[in-house]
This record gives structure tokens, C-alpha cells and sequence, in this order.
């Protein structure tokens, strides 16, 4: 998923993340009506929550699960087959609406069992059906499944799905086509299913893959796989979800707010120490983009939890463990592993820095120009401002150390900052100290500080080198919306892994991803695209090999400039107990529990 | 009364229509510039920008079911316009056919790859109509080839673009018209823009009318209590509002705001949730902070100015106390400058709420005319002048009927 700019960190699943998107931001304040003084959060009673966001949340549509905002707020709503194991690690998937499931030994044959117990809960008056619930059936998996694929929608996660199910790419194929041709298609699998997506009872679902996918479970515990009752979409899912899962919508202002209230007698599933879920009664999420007004909430006990960033960081940590001040309130620190990539991110449509068919020439120019970029780049500036010299690992290629894959992974030789190599790159591109080459067009990721210092920080470095740049003002969902569009040249760009495989990260520069889909470099080298496809079914030496072979590609290529991965830094206030900070499932409410 | 009341009305009525005038020649005219190219930025693409001329309204819609694709020159453009023509080919200018393109049903997806795969001889001057069946509308055929690339020889493409632009006159019609109504059309996310203004625009005015409210009682308090003691309060009140107003009014709400609720915790530091009065107090307080200093020296200069009146010394002379001065003398003919005052600094309601509103994270109008100034949404910052030309508009005539209520003299002056 993409993270905001400003860092990301940690939580959040594969999208993508403003820069500096925390993952999560929390508050809590308790109010319960009564008596509660809106100041003193920490002394009000209750059991609710209350976080913030660094980014806007704009729809609670599964086919807009793409921003960490997005995802944050729905999947408090809305459940999958199978969820990520709350504790365990290294991650592993448990059942969620499938109670059980089995695969054949060819390992591309899945049968799921769906939970007899699960509801979908309507809180809008008056609800869709009598009672405001009805039972979770295989066939709203199929509808759900089958809305992400229908190409005439905006999906922005098909490409979790693409190639994976047999069938699935020829039905997205058919509603390409006509109108009548759509709509057949669609009558015909929401009647009889697709090969590989067979309802075979009201509780049975049999997935066929096009081949053995270790990712498989991963993948569907992922948000894209959310599963809704299709009724809610025609009554306007954007703002009006409907879930299976133990949170209600209670109060929604897009962009700004979301409110949660538990679901009155959820299902009863029960968390670690047998404790009822959910165990909070609210969740609350308010977006708030100034990195100094959720760092004075924080202190002040207005949220729950905070990542740590920018000029509050040194103040707020000391060296591994939360400064001696907030130790003091009982403040804890998580620190999560790296599990994603922030980078310079190149649109390799564009005539003047990317890739144009035919074009050798030019296109080995433009080549020599990225690879000057990249050597030019001021990553020691980076990592002192953004990452306040701490919180981030210096990438040396497009994947995180701590993988099996990363092993003796080969690393990109012009991620070492280098002036003079840089202006003899630019030379040999035929732009000696940068005469006559094109103005570049940075564009900026969001409206708050971090983005804008990212911008200028690239300014600066390429101004080295006899480069200008134009820094474009966006906000962080209409950068988005350009990068769909294939509008955007060049711009910073979080990557948060959307399940615990870094071929995740390798799949933002797989050909038929390319936008609006997450290649949103447009990348396309079909050589790199079959490694990709044959990673799935690879034994684990051979995988390791391809991946490598790919990251050579990437290295010498830089359809993106490596910068660094995040590592989740996370204050936790003391009255938020049971919350552990999870890389795929940055807010994993329904387990928190608050206590005072 | 009522007669001048309605005079007032009615002139008011006659100013939105001004307004509306001006939105058009700023936002749609074309004098500063394509608006759809300005929000769409630099980079984006014949597709994108008809999308947004669509939705704007800067394109007519088309209502005939056929389009023509006409080439200029040397081939480098090529434009799409509703014709009324029979047939659905591919002619050269003599008219001789060169192909036909069937349509069948809405296949927009097929449509672009058949206009894709047609090589268009250079240099000739040729159309094609597209007829599309009666189901289809055209205007959903016309935004769905606009942008669409054909290939001119083996590696030239060029982008379709649209001929039918709406004439200015019935742009401003149209535009009027639409706003006259509310009709603000939607925002770059495809949300409708009105029910957020509505919804955004309450939660403003909670903050800002209390705010505008307070600071002005006070500050004309301030003003009067200045007057009646004159001397050494009034010198020393001058002094620190000429500092009060240098200090930068950032720095104010941020000193404020570690002060009040940072550190001495009486307010919350920012959000949005019930009891919302808790969450409104620290940003009125801030903004009377702010407003207070150079209304006071307005309001105390205009005061100033009457007080020089003779009639004032006289009563003085006959020994009206000054309190009984203030209320009965000063006070009754100043009224009338004091809301004209007051009414001309509503227009920067709305700009310092787009500080305080994000500072304090207030789901308010503020926060979404940062988002759309950012953004260029064009849409919604024409709605959002709209919205605060009317809401002055309206301020300007309630100011009048209050002023007319005030003094005789005034009414009469304008009926």
C-alpha cells in the first residue's frame, strides 16, 4: 500500500503510504457522555480509542484499498477469509470468515468453509435487511471477488488477483469488451462462478489457482480480498460500508473523521487470554497533518499512539527506548522491523527522464540521466531530515535485508552519492554541467512539512549537478490520482509490503501493473516480467536466484531510485494494552484494550 | 422600513449577480488561462483534460448521437463534433469512403483500439463520422474518445480532442444559472460539492460567528472604555495593540496553544468530536486573540472621530457623566459606522479560518479551500467564492436593515 511521504512507518500493509505515514496514529480519549473533560483524555473512563492520520481517508469503497488511509478505516469494517495471526512471528494467517479450509496436493486447489456465525451488520435506518444483518455466504466472497476484476470499476487492487485464479483474467478481459459482452459475463460467473471460483454450497468456496502460490493465504488476508454484501454497493459503499466485521460506522466525514462503534454482541470470537472481541467500545480516527499537533496530542494523553517523527523525534526518543520524560507516564516504544521501500519514483512514459518504444538512443540517454539523478541524489540529507538520522535503513536495493531473498542480494551501484561520477553521467548523456537538459518536474506528496522538505531536498541535489527542478504542489490523494494517470514525472514514493513476501515489492514494477495499477513507474521489460511470473511455483534457491537476476535489472535500469525502508517506531501510551504494532495490519482494533 | 428593506434586498440581489459575472471571468472565461490546463496540470494528458472541460461545463454536452472526426492541417489534431450527418465512415475529404467503423452497443474500449489500429494518409484533409446506436449517449462516446490516441503513420499518434466548446455566452448561462441553483457540480473526487459545503460550511460558521461576534463586542468595549478615560489607559492600550498586531499571528496560535492546552491542559489540543464546543473554545479564544488588537485600534479611531463632535464636549460641559456619555451620546451616532466597519472585515472570516481549522484539525470549510487552492479543483473553489460572496452579501444587507434600524438618517439617505 503506499504510504504518505512522510513516513511511513509502520504499519501498514502493502499500499501505498504518504511519506510520512505513521502507521497509525492513535488518540484515545475516552468519553463516554457522561463526564468526560474533553482535556484530560487519559482521565476519562471508557473504552475507547482515539488515533490519528497522517493522511486523508476518502472512501470506504474495497476497490479505493490502496492508500493506508483507506485501508486503516476499512478494515475496521470489513473482513477476508483468513486474517494475519495477531502474535505470531514470523506472520502467519488464521481463520477469519473461513472456519477451515484444505488444498490439494497440487497445491492450486483451496477449499474454504465459511463460519456459520458471521453477520453482516447494517447501522444505517433503515437497514437493508430486517433485523439489520443476514448471514455471510460463499456467494458475497464470489460478488466481492468478482467486483475487484470487473474492469469497467476503478479497481485499484486487481493486481493481487491478476494471474493468480483460473478464469479471473479472462472474465477482467470480457467486461473490457462491450457493454453486452460485460454484462454476459457477469451474469454468467455471478450465476455459475469461473473456473477456478466455484460456489459450491452457501457456506463452500472452491478456488482454483493457476498455479501453487506460496502467497496465496497472504495475499487474501490482505485488504483487497474484503468481502461485502453487494446490496451496500448499490446503496453507495463509498460512505455508507456494510461489514462483517466487529466495528460499525458511526460517524464518517470524509477526509477527517471516521468513528467506530463495536458491534453489540459480535460474534464472540475471543482474542489471546480469552477475552471477548472487540474489547473497546469506540475507535476513533481523526486526520490530523501537522506532525507538531499530533505529537502535543500525544503528550497531552489526545491519542493513543504515536510514531515518532521529525523535530519531535529527539525529544520524544533516546536511543532505543522513549525518553526519560514519557517513561515516566508509563510510555512504551515498539520498534518494527523494515518491511517496505521508500523511493524516487521515475515515470518511465515520460519522453523526457523515461522509456519510449523505438527510441534506443534516446532511451539510453534518459538511462544515463536517471543514473546521474540517482548518484546525485543527497541521501545523507534525506536521512538526517526525514528520518531524523535514525529511523530508516539505507536501501541498497528494491528490497529490505531480513528475507531469505535478501541474502547476498546484488546492490545498485548508483545508490552511492557520488558528485563527479554524477556530472560525468550527465556528460555521456549529452548534457555536460546540464546544459540544455530538460527541467525536471518533482511533485510534491502532500501538503505537510516532510513533503514539502523532500521536494526541496531533491531540488537541491540535483542543482549540483546543473539540473533545475519544478516542484509541483499536490496534495497526497491528488499526487495519486496524477501517478494513476501516468501524469506525474517524478515524484517520492512509500511502499509498505501488503503481506511478509518482499516479492511484493517487486510486483510495483511488473509490466501488466502498470497505472493506474501499482507500477505506477510504468516500468516494462518483459524480461523482468516473466522472472516475476515464474517466482510463485520456484523452489526457494531458484526463487532467491531470479529475484536477483530481477534486482540486477532494477539496479542498472532505475525505473525508481532505492532510498531506504522505514523501521516502525512507535509510542504507545499505557493505558493501550494489547496492542502490538503489526506491519500488515497497522490498526488491528479489535484486539486493543484499553484499561486506566 | 419594509420598504427600504426590500430596496436593500433587491440591491443586494443586483451584487450576486455581479458576482456570478465575476466567477465566470475569472474562473471559465479563458482570460487567465485555460481552467481545465490549470487544474490538471502541466503533464496531463487530451483524456484528462476533457474530462475535466466535461465536468467544469466548458463543453457542451453532446446531445446528437453521431460525432465527426475532423483532421486540420497537417494532420496533427483531430477533433471530434456533433453532426447530424447519416452514415458512420471513414472519408476522405472528396467524400470517397475509406472505412467504416461499426460501433455496437457502448464499446468504448473496442472504439479506441479500431481508431488506434486506422492509418490516417498524412497531409489529407478527411473525416469520419461515428454513428453510435440510439442507446448510446453521446456524451459518454465524446468523453470516452476525447484523449483517445490514433495513429497517424507507424510512429506518430496523435490525440483526439473535442471542436465543441461552448460558446462564452452560453457558458456564462449555463454557469449562472447552475450557481443560482446551488448547483455546484462536484468536486475532482466526483463527490457532489453542494451537501459538503453545507455540512463543512455549519462547523465553520460555529467557529467563526462566535468568534466574529466576541471579538467585536469586545473590541468595541475596549474601544469606548479607551474614550471615557482617555489619557494614560488610553496611550498604553495603543502601545500594546501596536504590538499585539506586530507579533505574526501564527506565532500567537501556536504560543497559544501550548499555553492553554499544552501545558496547563484546559482545552483539548485539537479534534473534532461531541461535546464539539470543548473542541471549539481554544480557536474562538485564539481567534479573539488575534482579531481583537487591530479591531480595537479600528473601532477606537472611528469612536475617535465622532467623539471630536462638538455635541459630545457640550454634554460634557453640561455635566453628563461619562458612562451616560459613552451610552447615550457617543454611542447612538456611531452605530452606524461601527457595523459598516464590522461588516467589511467579514471576508477575512473565512481566510483565518483556514489556519485555525487546520491547525485545531476543525472538519470545516477552511481546511477544504486549502485542500481545493492545492489541488486547483476548480469546481470547488468557484462554489467556495460563491458560497462567500452570498454569506457577505447577506452580512452587507443585514448590516444595512441594522443600520436603518439605527438611524432614520440612513434610511432615508438610500431608500
Amino acid at each position: 500500500m503506499i504510504l504518505s511521504l512522510a513516513l511511513l512507518l509502520a504499519a501498514a500493509p502493502p499500499h501505498e503510504a504518504a511519506l510520512q505515514e505513521p502507521q497509525g496514529r492513535a488518540a484515545i480519549s475516552g468519553h463516554d457522555a457522561d463526564s468526560r473533560s474533553a482535556t484530560k483524555g487519559q482521565e476519562a473512563g471508557g473504552r475507547n480509542a482515539r488515533f490519528a492520520l497522517a493522511s486523508e481517508p476518502t472512501s470506504f469503497d474495497p476497490l479505493a484499498a490502496e492508500t493506508t488511509a483507506n485501508q486503516v478505516i476499512q478494515r475496521q469494517v470489513y473482513e477476508g477469509l483468513v486474517e494475519y495471526d495477531y502474535l505470531a512471528r514470523p506472520y502467519r494467517v488464521t481463520p477469519l470468515l473461513a472456519e477451515s479450509w484444505s488444498v490439494a496436493e497440487d497445491g492450486r486447489r483451496w477449499r474454504f468453509e465459511l463460519r456459520p456465525d458471521a453477520l453482516f451488520h447494517d447501522p444505517q435506518q433503515p437497514p437493508l435487511w430486517p433485523g439489520g444483518s443476514r448471514p455471510v455466504l460463499a456467494q458475497d466472497v464470489l460478488e466481492s471477488w468478482l467486483r475487484m476484476a470487473d474492469a469497467r470499476l476503478p479497481a485499484t487492487g486487481y493486481w493481487a488477483m491478476q494471474g493468480l485464479i483460473e478464469g479471473l483474467d479472462e472474465f477482467h478481459r470480457q467486461t473490457a469488451g462491450t457493454l453486452a459482452e460485460a454484462e454476459a459475463a457477469m451474469t454468467n460467473a455471478l450465476e455459475h462462478g469461473l473456473p477456478g471460483l466455484r460456489v459450491l454450497g452457501p457456506r463452500r468456496l472452491e478456488v482454483r489457482l493457476t498455479r501453487p502460490d506460496r502467497d496465496f493465504l497472504l495475499r487474501l488476508a490482505s485488504a483487497y480480498f474484503a468481502v461485502y454484501p453487494a446490496e451496500t454497493v448499490a446503496r453507495g459503499i463509498n460512505n455508507q460500508p456494510v461489514g462483517s466485521g466487529p466495528f460499525l460506522l458511526a460517524e464518517w466525514i470524509p477526509r477527517s473523521q471516521a468513528v467506530f462503534r463495536a458491534v453489540p454482541g459480535w460474534r464472540g470470537q475471543t482474542g489471546p487470554g480469552g477475552r471477548a472481541l472487540p474489547q473497546l467500545d469506540e475507535v476513533r480516527f481523526t486526520t490530523i497533518l501537522e506532525n507538531s499537533t499530533r505529537t502535543l496530542m500525544f503528550r497531552r494523553g489526545e491519542i493513543d499512539r504515536l510514531p515518532p517523527l521529525q523535530d519531535a523525534f529527539h525529544d520524544l526518543i533516546d536511543g532505543r527506548q522513549p525518553s526519560a520524560e514519557l517513561r515516566e507516564q508509563g510510555v512504551s516504544l515498539q520498534i518494527l522491523a523494515p518491511a517496505g521501500l521508500t523511493m524516487i519514483a521515475f515515470n518511465m512514459d515520460d519522453p523526457q527522464v523515461g522509456s519510449i518504444p523505438g527510441d534506443l538512443a534516446g532511451n539510453r540517454r534518459r538511462r544515463l540521466l536517471r543514473q546521474a539523478i540517482a548518484r546525485a541524489y543527497p541521501f545523507a540529507r534525506w536521512h538526517r531530515i526525514i528520518r531524523n538520522d535514525a529511523w530508516a535503513e539505507a536501501a541498497t536495493t528494491f528490497i529490505p535485508p531480513g528475507f531469505s531473498e535478501s541474502v547476498g542480494m546484488p546492490s545498485s551501484p548508483y545508490r552511492t552519492p557520488d558528485l563527479d561520477e554524477a556530472r560525468r553521467l550527465l556528460a555521456a548523456a549529452g548534457w555536460p554541467g546540464g546544459a540544455g537538459a530538460p527541467r525536471l518536474q518533482y511533485e510534491l506528496s502532500g501538503t505537510d512539512p516532510v513533503s514539502q522538505a523532500s521536494g526541496e531536498i531533491f531540488a537541491e541535489g540535483m542543482r549540483a549537478i546543473g539540473l533545475e527542478v519544478d516542484l509541483v504542489p499536490n496534495t497526497f490523494a491528488a499526487l495519486q490520482a496524477k501517478a494513476a494517470r501516468g501524469e506525474a514525472q517524478i515524484f517520492a514514493r512509500g511502499w509498505t509490503m501488503d503481506w511478509a513476501d518482499p516479492a511484493n515489492l517487486l510486483e510495483l514494477f511488473y509490466g501488466p501493473n502498470r497505472a493506474p495499477g501499482i507500477n505506477r513507474c510504468n516500468y516494462d521489460n518483459p524480461v523482468y516480467d516473466r522472472l516475476l511470473e515464474a517466482l510463485p511455483s520456484a523452489s526457494a534457491p531458484r526463487r532467491r536466484a531470479l529475484v536477483h537476476v530481477m534486482l540486477g535489472l532494477l539496479n542498472e535500469e532505475l525505473p525508481a531510485i532505492p532510498i531506504d525502508h522505514r523501521r516502525g517506531y512507535m509510542l504507545v501510551q499505557p493505558w493501550l494494552r494489547d496492542m502490538e504494532v503489526h506491519p500488515f495490519d497497522p490498526f488491528a482494533c479489535k484486539y486493543y484494550r484499553i484499561e486506566r | 422600513m419594509l420598504r427600504f428593506a426590500l430596496h436593500r434586498l433587491i440591491h443586494a440581489l443586483s451584487l450576486a449577480l455581479g458576482v456570478v459575472l465575476v466567477l465566470f471571468l475569472v474562473f471559465e472565461s479563458g482570460l487567465t488561462g485555460d481552467p481545465a490546463q490549470r487544474e490538471a496540470g502541466r503533464h496531463s494528458s487530451a483524456r484528462t483534460l476533457g474530462e475535466i472541460r466535461l465536468r467544469l461545463g466548458l463543453f457542451e454536452s453532446f446531445e446528437a448521437t453521431a460525432l465527426r472526426l475532423r483532421v486540420e492541417g497537417s494532420a496533427a489534431r483531430y477533433f471530434l463534433e456533433a453532426v447530424d450527418g447519416p452514415a458512420l465512415r471513414l472519408s476522405a475529404a472528396d467524400d470517397s469512403e475509406i472505412s467504416r467503423v461499426e460501433l455496437a452497443g457502448l464499446d468504448l474500449a473496442a472504439l479506441h483500439n479500431s481508431l488506434a489500429q486506422l492509418e490516417l494518409p498524412q497531409g489529407r484533409s478527411l473525416w469520419t463520422e461515428l454513428r453510435a446506436d440510439p442507446n448510446l449517449p453521446a456524451a459518454g462516446l465524446a468523453s470516452a474518445l476525447h484523449g483517445a490516441r490514433l495513429a497517424v503513420d507507424h510512429r506518430r499518434t496523435a490525440d483526439l480532442g473535442w471542436a465543441q466548446e461552448r460558446p462564452a455566452w452560453r457558458r456564462f448561462l449555463h454557469q449562472s444559472a447552475a450557481l443560482l441553483r446551488f448547483d455546484f457540480g462536484s468536486d475532482q473526487s466526483g463527490q457532489a460539492i453542494a451537501p459538503q459545503l453545507w455540512q463543512r460550511g455549519k462547523r465553520s460558521l460555529a467557529l467563526a460567528l462566535p468568534a466574529f461576534v466576541l471579538g467585536t463586542v469586545l473590541a468595541v468595549a475596549a474601544a469606548l472604555f479607551a474614550l471615557s478615560r482617555r489619557g494614560w489607559t488610553d496611550r498604553s492600550l495603543a502601545w500594546l495593540s501596536s504590538l499585539m498586531i506586530s507579533v505574526s499571528a501564527l506565532a500567537t496560535i501556536l504560543f497559544l496553544r501550548a499555553l492553554l492546552a499544552g501545558k496547563l491542559g484546559w482545552f483539548p489540543v485539537a479534534g473534532w468530536e461531541p461535546p464539539h464546543a470543548n473542541y471549539l473554545m481554544l480557536p474562538i479564544l485564539t481567534w479573539v486573540a488575534i482579531a481583537f488588537w487591530p479591531e480595537y485600534r479600528l473601532y477606537r479611531a472611528l469612536l475617535g472621530q465622532q467623539a471630536g463632535g462638538g455635541y459630545l464636549t457640550a454634554a460634557r460641559a453640561r455635566g453628563v457623566g461619562e458612562a451616560r456619555l459613552m451610552r447615550r451620546h457617543l454611542l447612538p451616532n456611531a452605530w452606524v459606522a461601527l457595523i459598516t466597519q464590522a461588516t467589511l472585515a467579514l471576508p477575512f472570516l473565512a481566510l483565518g479560518s483556514i489556519l485555525l481549522e487546520r491547525v485545531f484539525a476543525i472538519p470545516g470549510l477552511g481546511s477544504m479551500v486549502a485542500e481545493a487552492a492545492l489541488n486547483s479543483d476548480q469546481a470547488l473553489l468557484r462554489a467556495v467564492a460563491f458560497l462567500l460572496a452570498l454569506v457577505y452579501l447577506a452580512a452587507q444587507w443585514l448590516g444595512d436593515l441594522l443600520c436603518g434600524l439605527a438611524d432614520p438618517r440612513y434610511r432615508e439617505a438610500r431608500a
